[in-house]
Parts: C-alpha cells; sequence; structure tokens
C-alpha cells in the first residue's frame, strides 16, 4: 500500500514539475495558442459501477439510481431476474470543476457510503497539451445491517467499516474512443474468514466506445489480485450501453458484479461470468445545475 | 492525496469472524472423496496423474500446510478451463466448500478426526444444516448430466422429494432396501444422519 501511494505521489509530482517548467518556458510569449481541457472522455462520472475520469460541473447535483437484477438465468418465472431488485440512491456534487464529493446509500448490507474524488491533471489540447488525466478518489463504506457479524460479535463502527482508495489514470484518444487505467486498494477492517485478505489490491480497466451522438459501449473490469477465492472469471465485469437523453444518462448493463460501491462489487462473493452468473442493472443519472 | 494517504495509514486495522476449528475427517474428506475420485480419476486403484483423493495422505501430496495459495490443491479447485478440478462437465466446487479447504489448508492440513461435535437437532435448518451435508457428500456424484443413478440431488425439489420417498435416508443409513451411500465411503457420522432424519420428519422444509 505504501509502494502504491508513493508510486502515484511520485508520478503527481513528476507530471506536475514538468506543467511548471513548460509554463516558465511559455511566461512572455506573446498570442499564445489556446490550451484546451478535453472533455466528455465519458459520459458520466462512472464508467458502469467504477469511477470514471470525468467529474461534475461546479455547481451541478448528479442524482443517480442504480439497479441491480437478479440472475438472468433464472428464467421467465422471476422474469429473467427482474423480480429481484437491489438498489443503490446518491447524491454527487462539484463542488469545484475539479472536487467532487458524494454519498449514497445500497440496500445489499444497508451499506452506506461516501466519497472524495479530486482531479490532479486535466488532459488537455492546445499549445500545454498534456496526454492524460490523473484523478483520486478515497471514499469509505459502513454496513448498516443490525447485528451484522451475529448476535456474539460486537459490531462497532470499525468493524463495519472498509475503506478504498484509487488513482484513475484516463484518456481519451479520439473522439470516440477513452480509456482509463485505475490502481486500486480496497482495505475492509473485518473480514467473514480467515482466508479472506483484509486489503485487497485491484487494477480497473474502463473504456467507452461512441457509437452515435447520444449512444456509446462501455465495459467495466477490475482485476483484484488477492481475491478469494481467486478465480478471475468471479472478479467484477460489466458491459454496457450509455444512452444520453437531453439531461439523463441511462446505462444499461449485464454484469456479474452484485454490489454497487467499490467495496461491494471489489471484494464480494459475485458469481462467475463463465458459469451464468450475470444479470442485468442500469444506472439512471440525473444532473441538476443547482449554483452557478 | 494527503487526506488520502493519511486515511489509508490510519486505517490499518485486521481483523476477521472467528471460526470454527476444520475437522478433516467430517469436513474435508467428504468433499474429496465425493468429488475426486470417480472412476478414472483420482482414487486409491488409479491415482491419476500420481494423485490419490481418497485419504489423507495421499491429499496432503497437493497441499502446502499453512500456504493455501501456492498449494497445488487450491489452484486446482480455483482454476478455470483445462486445469479446473473437478474437471467438466462436473461443476466447481462452491464457494464454502473451497473456503472450507483453504481454512483447512491455513490452519495447518492436519489430520484430524474424532472430532467433538455438540449434535443440536432441535431446530434444524435446510440451509444451514442439511444442504451442506448433501453438498459435501452427494452432490459430486449426483449431479451433471446424466447423474450418477439419475438421481439429481441439485436442487431443493428433487432432494425434498428423495427425503419423502424415503430413499435418502434408507440409503445413508445402509438399510437393506436402497443401495449403501456415500457409495465405497463409510457411513456419515451420526449427528448427520440424525440432522437429516429430524429434518425429514419434520416435513423436510425450505427452510
Amino acid at each position: 500500500m505504501k509502494k502504491l501511494l508513493f508510486t502515484s505521489t511520485l508520478v503527481w509530482l513528476v507530471a506536475f514539475c514538468a506543467i511548471a517548467q513548460e509554463g516558465g518556458m511559455l511566461d512572455g510569449l506573446e498570442d499564445a495558442p489556446e490550451t484546451e481541457k478535453v472533455i466528455s472522455a465519458f459520459k458520466s462520472p462512472r464508467v458502469i459501477n467504477q469511477h470514471s475520469m470525468e467529474m461534475l460541473h461546479k455547481g451541478a447535483l448528479d442524482f443517480r439510481i442504480l439497479h441491480r437484477f437478479g440472475r438472468i438465468d433464472r428464467g421467465l418465472y422471476d422474469l429473467f431476474g427482474l423480480d429481484q431488485a437491489s438498489m443503490r440512491m446518491s447524491f454527487d456534487y462539484g463542488i469545484s470543476q475539479d472536487f467532487t464529493v458524494g454519498v449514497g446509500r445500497s440496500t445489499r448490507n444497508k451499506e452506506v457510503d461516501g466519497f472524495v474524488k479530486y482531479r490532479f491533471l486535466s488532459q488537455t489540447k492546445g499549445t500545454k497539451s498534456f496526454p492524460f488525466s490523473l484523478v483520486w478518489v478515497s471514499g469509505i463504506t459502513v454496513n448498516g445491517v443490525k447485528d451484522p457479524f451475529g448476535p456474539d460479535i460486537d459490531a462497532t463502527i470499525s468493524r463495519r467499516t472498509a475503506y478504498y482508495h484509487q488513482a484513475i489514470f484516463g484518456r481519451k484518444f479520439n473522439d470516440n474512443f477513452s480509456l482509463q487505467l485505475t490502481p486500486t486498494i480496497v482495505h475492509r477492517n473485518l473480514t467473514t474468514s480467515s482466508v479472506n485478505a483484509n486489503t485487497l489490491y485491484g487494477l480497473g480497466f474502463g473504456a467507452r466506445y461512441k457509437v452515435s451522438k447520444r449512444v456509446a459501449l462501455v465495459i467495466d473490469y477490475v482485476h483484484a489480485f488477492n481475491r478469494f477465492p481467486a478465480t478471475i472469471t468471479n472478479n467484477p465485469l460489466s458491459i454496457g450501453v450509455d444512452i444520453e437523453t437531453g439531461g439523463h444518462v441511462f446505462q444499461l448493463h449485464i454484469s456479474n458484479a452484485l454490489g454497487m460501491n467499490e467495496r461491494s462489487f471489489i471484494a464480494d462473493s459475485n458469481a462467475s461470468w463463465l458459469d451464468g452468473g450475470i444479470q442485468l442493472g442500469f444506472n439512471l443519472s440525473r444532473v441538476f445545475q443547482i449554483r452557478e | 492525496m494527503l487526506v488520502g494517504s493519511f486515511i489509508a495509514f490510519e486505517s490499518c486495522q485486521k481483523e476477521s469472524l472467528p471460526e470454527e476449528p476444520i475437522c478433516f475427517q467430517t469436513d474435508i474428506l467428504p468433499i474429496m472423496v465425493s468429488n475426486c475420485t470417480f472412476s478414472g480419476c483420482h482414487n486409491a486403484a488409479e491415482k491419476k496423474a500420481g494423485y490419490d483423493m481418497s485419504n489423507y495422505d495421499g491429499i496432503l501430496t497437493s497441499v502446502n500446510p499453512g500456504k493455501f495459495a501456492s498449494s497445488k490443491l487450491y489452484k486446482s479447485i480455483t482454476a478455470i478451463g483445462g486445469a479446473q478440478m473437478p474437471q467438466s462437465p462436473r461443476k466447481r466446487l462452491n464457494d464454502s466448500q473451497i473456503e472450507l479447504i483453504a481454512r483447512w489448508i491455513k490452519s495447518g492440513a492436519e489430520n484430524t478426526m474424532n472430532c467433538v461435535t455438540n449434535c443440536d437437532t432441535t431446530n434444524v435448518s435446510y440451509v444451514n444444516d442439511v444442504l451442506p451435508i448433501i453438498n459435501s457428500n452427494c452432490v459430486g456424484c449426483h449431479s451433471g448430466t446424466p447423474p450418477l443413478g439419475d438421481i439429481d440431488y441439485t436442487t431443493y425439489q428433487n432432494i425434498r422429494s428423495g427425503a419423502l420417498q424415503g430413499k435418502l435416508l434408507a440409503s445413508i443409513q445402509h438399510a437393506s432396501s436402497a443401495s449403501a451411500m456415500p457409495k465405497s465411503s463409510p457411513k456419515l457420522p451420526d449427528c448427520q444422519i440424525n440432522t437429516i432424519e429430524r429434518w425429514i420428519k419434520n416435513g423436510a422444509p425450505n427452510n
């Protein structure tokens, strides 16, 4: 964990120095062409489950309603899983162009989560072009179930709590294609079994391919290196379609992940996507501009 | 990032829920025998690839005691594709069986036997008490296409009908009216038989 933090700090510092130097060289030049931020790498601040490199505008409130249904292979009797729904509701707010905070609550584990998200570097084009964005996210989740660990274990706040930290390195390659890599750590203060590591290390992948002005294909995967059981097909993989409809972004997808916060979809025992353990889900995002 | 680092360094509490000790003879061996020792596989006579999974010494050759992640046994039951054990079309073990095996290896992979269990059959639950016994001892053979003896014990409906017809109990009690189960293995421990018997007397509910 120290190594990861050190590396990301180092990357940040090096990048920062590079920009500072570039700025110095350009001082005093007249008629310098403008530098533009590269925007709309993803349609929404989430790829599907994971945070994306995209930020909310200053003063924007993103109200998100997420649904995950039951296994598709339940068949017609359960309407392909639609009879079982679990949901997460959240409010994310853009304090500035580069700083977003959010809170949410999931029905699964009655879990409350919160995060802060800060963009250290923006991908830019023009004179001072910079190849990628770097966004840091730190979050916390708290299990809200009454006696979640049975009657004999004191359910302290600390035992209910987990944390996650991630650095999103993202780049919009062209108008249609964006890709991001996200080194992630998830730490759970308490696990249900001694063979389940408290701290999980993962590498997230997120990509978007725009099909038309309003429709994009998205893929979202986290490779967790020390999950239990260590089978690659149980890592959370989601594939979906983003549809933009004036003010709403509707993300429809299939996934093997049950959870809707980082602890839950990375650490919980997801079904295997080779084994038919997939379910439908959707994210609905409505952004309100509440302050200019 | 400073705040993030601070939270990260302050949050390193590490704990897991307390666990019952694992008994090799009643928890691990039945899973291995019912899932690995089919004809043509890792039984005492054939020892496919040199592994005999029908007894403690044989199983230990695939285990690195104390370290489950580097044990051949754990790698095989969590592998995908051609390396997966049990091999396709048999299904992989369920997560709780994999967890039991990993915990057993982590705790030293000892040959624990004659373990004392307090056998309480007052409130028998299908999900918590009966199903794990069936999963560990029967599903290895009684699943897949076609299941052995044309008996498929992968669904509650099928287990319930076997239970209410009397076949299930007769076979595990080694009564003369049915073929003795688990096949070519010792009888289940009395506690497990009593648990199943009590559940059937209660009407085999899905509780």
